[in-house]
C-alpha cells in the first residue's frame, strides 16, 4: 500500500460518519445513542458525526431485533452505504433477541443472519460511553487496509 | 392490482395489527352487532383504512360509544357515524341514504325492528362488497 | 371514503430527523400537503402475544420494554394493575417514591421530545442545551434506581430501593438545576422570532378533531382539552395540581405544554420530598385470579393496561393501549393536512412526540 493511501486512511479514520437504524427495538438503545450526542459525552469531539444518512455513513449502528418489514429493506440500506463500512449491533436485541426472542413474537433475531456485523455491544441498553468506545476502537480497524476510493 | 414502484403489499402487516387483543374485543362486539363474520369485517377494514387508523380502532370505538349521538336509537342501531367517521369503512353518502330510508320507514309506521333489519341488511351488503 | 394516498412525497423509513423508523406518505400539490398516510410495522414485536401465559415476574420486564423512553410509567401501570387485582396496600413512602421516579422520567422524556423538535427546525444550539439538561435528570434517575433506562424500580407492593437523605439532597439540587436552566431555555424559545415563524400556526389540531381521534396527553392539552389521567391517580390527587392547557393547538403550543409540564414535574417532586415520612417501602400480598383495567398518564398521554391473571399469578390475557397510537393518528390525519411545506411535515410530525416502538408494541 502506498504512503499516500496510508495517509488517506489515517485521515479518514479521524472523521467517521454514523447512521443508526432501528429494526424493531424498544427505543431504549436508540435514546442511549442520542445521549451520546449530548455535550456531556460529546461524540463529535472524537470526530464522529451522527448524520443518520446511509449514503455518507461509515458505521451503521443497528438496534433492535429484526422485524419482518425490514426483510427487503435492511439489505438495501446496507448496500447504499459506500465502502468501507461496518455494522455494529447495539444492545441485546440484535445479538440474541433479548426478551423478545420468545414463542409468539414476530421477530427474527439475530441480525447477523441478515447482514454482516463487525462488533456487538451487549447490554439492555448499553451505556453511552460503551457505545462511543466501541466506535472509537473500530475506527482504525475499518480503514487500516482499505485500498479503494482513490479519487 | 396496480404495480407499485416502492410499495409493498401491506395486507399481512395490517392483519397483524388488527388481530391484537384490544382489537379483538372491538371486532367481536361489531361482529355480534352486525351479525357478520370477523374475517369479513377485517377484510373491509384492511382495504379501506391505513395503518394508523387500524391501530387506533379501539380508541375511536370508545369515543363513539361515549358520544352524544349514540343516544339516538337509529344511530345506536346502525352506527352511521361509527362506520363513516370513526372507522371510515363506508362512503358517507350511501350511509346517509340508508339512514334516510330507515327513518322514513319508521315514520311510515313500519315496526322499528323490521326497519332496522332492512337497514342492517344494506349495511351488511356494503361491507361485504 | 377510501383513504389510500397517491404518494408523491415519501418520507422515511430512515430519515435524518426520525428517531424511529416509520414512513409518512404524503400526497402533495407543489409542497402543499393534501393528504397523508403512515406506514408502520417496522418495529412490530408482538409483545402482547409474548406476554400471554407468562408469570407476572416475567411480564413485568416485558412491560417495561414496550417503550424505552417512558419505561417507568409502563412498569408503574402494569404493577398497579396487578396490585388492583391482588388488593395490595401501598406504603405511603413507596407511593411518593413512585411519583418521584415517574416525574423524573416525564422530565427526561419531555426534554427529549423538545430536543427533537428544536433539532428538526434546525435550532441546534437550543437542542444541544436541552439534551445536556436531560443528563441531569438521567443522573438523578440513575442515582435513585440504579439504571438509566429500563430500571424496573417499581415492584408489587412498593419500590426497590429507599431514598437516603443524601439522595434526597442530591435530588433537590438536581430539580433546582433543571428549573434554573430550563427557565433560560424557555426564554430563548419564546423570544426567538425565527422559532415562532417555524412553529406558530403550523400543524393545527382543533379541539373537535382532537376529540374525534381521541388525542391524549400534551397533544390534546395543547388543543384545549383539560384532561390528565394523573388527576385520577390516588397519590397525585393528594399533591393537588392542575393540568397545563393551551388552546392554540399548533406546534408552538405543543412544545410549550411540554416545557410547562417540566416545571410542574419539578414542583411535584419537591412536594413529594417535603411530604415524605420515613417508613417501610414495601408491603405485599398474594396474587389471585382477576381482571383489572388501570390507566396512567405517560409522558405522551393516557396509557391503559387491561390485565387478566389466573390464581398462579400468570397473565392469561393482556391488552395495552399506548398514547402514541392516538397521537400519531391525530397527527397524520389532521395536523399534516394543509401543511404548507415539506420541511413543516417533519417538524409537525415530531411536535406530536411520536413513539413508534410503543405504538406498535
Ligand atoms: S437491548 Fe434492551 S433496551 Fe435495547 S432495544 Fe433491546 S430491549 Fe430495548
Amino acid at each position: 500500500m502506498s504512503i499516500l493511501q496510508d495517509l488517506k486512511n489515517t485521515v479518514r479514520s479521524k472523521s467517521i460518519h454514523v447512521c443508526y437504524v432501528n429494526v424493531g427495538s424498544c427505543n431504549g438503545c436508540d435514546i442511549e445513542i442520542l445521549a451520546c450526542l449530548a455535550p456531556r459525552y460529546d461524540i463529535e469531539q472524537y470526530g464522529i458525526y451522527v448524520h443518520n444518512n446511509p449514503r455518507e455513513a461509515d458505521v451503521l449502528l443497528i438496534t433492535g431485533a429484526f422485524s419482518p418489514q425490514w426483510e427487503d429493506k435492511l439489505m438495501g440500506l446496507w448496500e447504499k452505504i459506500p465502502e468501507p463500512k461496518v455494522a455494529v449491533a447495539i444492545g441485546n436485541c440484535p445479538i440474541s433477541g433479548c426478551v423478545f426472542n420468545r414463542e409468539g413474537s414476530y421477530l427474527d433475531p439475530p441480525v447477523r443472519k441478515h447482514i454482516p456485523i463487525a462488533a456487538e455491544i451487549p447490554g439492555c441498553p448499553p451505556r453511552p460511553t460503551e457505545i462511543i468506545q466501541t466506535i472509537l476502537t473500530l475506527a482504525p480497524v475499518i480503514f487500516r487496509d482499505y485500498e479503494g476510493g482513490a479519487s | 392490482m396496480a404495480e407499485y414502484l416502492y410499495e409493498k403489499d401491506l395486507r399481512e402487516m395490517k392483519y397483524i395489527i388488527i388481530t391484537s387483543p384490544l382489537h379483538e374485543v372491538v371486532m367481536s362486539e361489531l361482529a355480534v352487532h352486525y351479525s357478520l363474520g370477523r374475517q369479513v369485517l377485517r377484510r373491509k377494514m384492511i382495504n379501506e383504512c391505513d395503518m394508523s387508523f387500524l391501530e387506533n380502532i379501539p380508541a375511536r370505538y370508545e369515543v363513539w360509544k361515549a358520544e352524544d349521538s349514540v343516544r339516538d336509537p337509529v344511530e345506536r342501531q346502525l352506527g352511521m357515524r361509527l362506520l363513516t367517521v370513526y372507522i371510515p369503512m363506508l362512503p358517507p353518502e350511501e350511509m346517509k341514504a340508508v339512514e334516510m330510508g330507515v327513518r322514513s320507514q319508521i315514520s311510515e309506521g313500519i315496526p322499528e325492528a323490521e326497519a332496522y333489519e332492512s337497514g342492517m341488511d344494506s349495511i351488511r351488503e356494503m361491507i361485504r362488497r | 371514503m377510501k383513504r389510500t394516498v397517491d404518494v408523491s412525497l415519501p418520507i422515511g423509513p430512515v430519515h435524518p430527523v426520525f428517531k424511529e423508523p416509520c414512513r409518512i406518505k404524503c400526497e402533495t400539490r407543489g409542497e402543499y400537503v393534501l393528504n397523508a398516510e403512515i406506514e408502520l410495522g417496522y418495529v412490530k414485536k408482538g409483545i402482547e402475544r409474548i406476554m400471554r401465559g407468562r408469570p407476572w415476574q416475567e411480564v413485568m420486564f416485558l412491560a417495561e420494554r414496550v417503550c424505552g423512553i417512558c419505561s417507568v410509567i409502563h412498569n408503574m401501570v402494569f404493577i398497579e394493575g396487578m396490585e388492583l387485582i391482588a388488593e395490595t396496600a401501598l406504603p405511603d413512602r413507596a407511593a411518593y417514591l413512585r411519583v418521584i421516579v415517574n416525574e423524573l422520567d416525564r422530565i427526561q422524556s419531555h426534554v427529549l421530545a423538545n430536543y427533537s423538535y428544536c433539532y428538526t427546525i434546525e435550532h441546534e444550539t437550543l437542542a444541544m442545551y436541552l439534551l445536556n439538561l436531560r443528563e441531569t435528570a438521567m443522573d438523578a434517575l440513575e442515582r435513585i434506581t440504579g439504571a438509566r433506562v429500563t430500571c424496573a424500580y417499581i415492584i408489587p407492593g412498593g419500590v426497590r430501593f429507599d431514598l437516603s437523605d443524601a439522595d434526597a439532597r442530591y435530588l433537590r439540587e438536581a430539580v433546582d438545576t433543571i428549573d434554573r436552566e430550563l427557565n433560560r431555555f424557555v426564554h430563548m424559545f419564546t423570544t426567538g422570532s425565527l422559532i415562532a415563524l417555524r412553529s406558530k400556526e403550523i400543524g393545527i389540531l382543533t379541539r373537535d378533531e382532537a376529540i374525534e381521534a381521541h388525542a391524549v396527553g400534551p397533544t390534546a392539552r395543547a388543543s384545549g382539552i383539560a384532561h390528565d389521567c394523573r388527576l385520577d391517580h390516588p397519590t397525585y390527587r393528594r399533591l393537588d395540581f392542575s393540568p397545563v392547557v393551551y388552546t392554540e393547538g399548533d406546534n408552538y403550543a405543543r412544545i410549550m405544554v411540554r416545557f410547562d409540564e417540566i416545571f410542574q414535574s419539578t414542583e411535584l417532586i419537591r412536594r413529594c420530598l417535603d411530604r415524605m415520612e420515613p417508613g417501610i417501602i414495601r408491603g405485599g400480598s398474594e396474587v389471585i385470579a382477576g381482571t383489572s383495567r388501570w390507566v396512567g398518564e405517560a409522558p405522551r398521554g393516557e396509557l391503559t393496561y387491561q390485565i387478566t391473571t389466573d390464581e398462579f399469578g400468570r397473565v392469561t390475557d393482556i391488552g395495552i393501549r399506548t398514547p402514541s397510537i392516538m397521537n400519531i393518528e391525530a397527527c397524520v390525519h389532521y395536523m399534516l393536512i394543509g401543511v404548507l411545506s415539506a420541511a413543516d411535515v417533519t417538524s409537525t410530525y415530531i411536535s406530536s412526540d411520536p413513539c413508534i416502538a410503543c405504538n406498535e408494541r
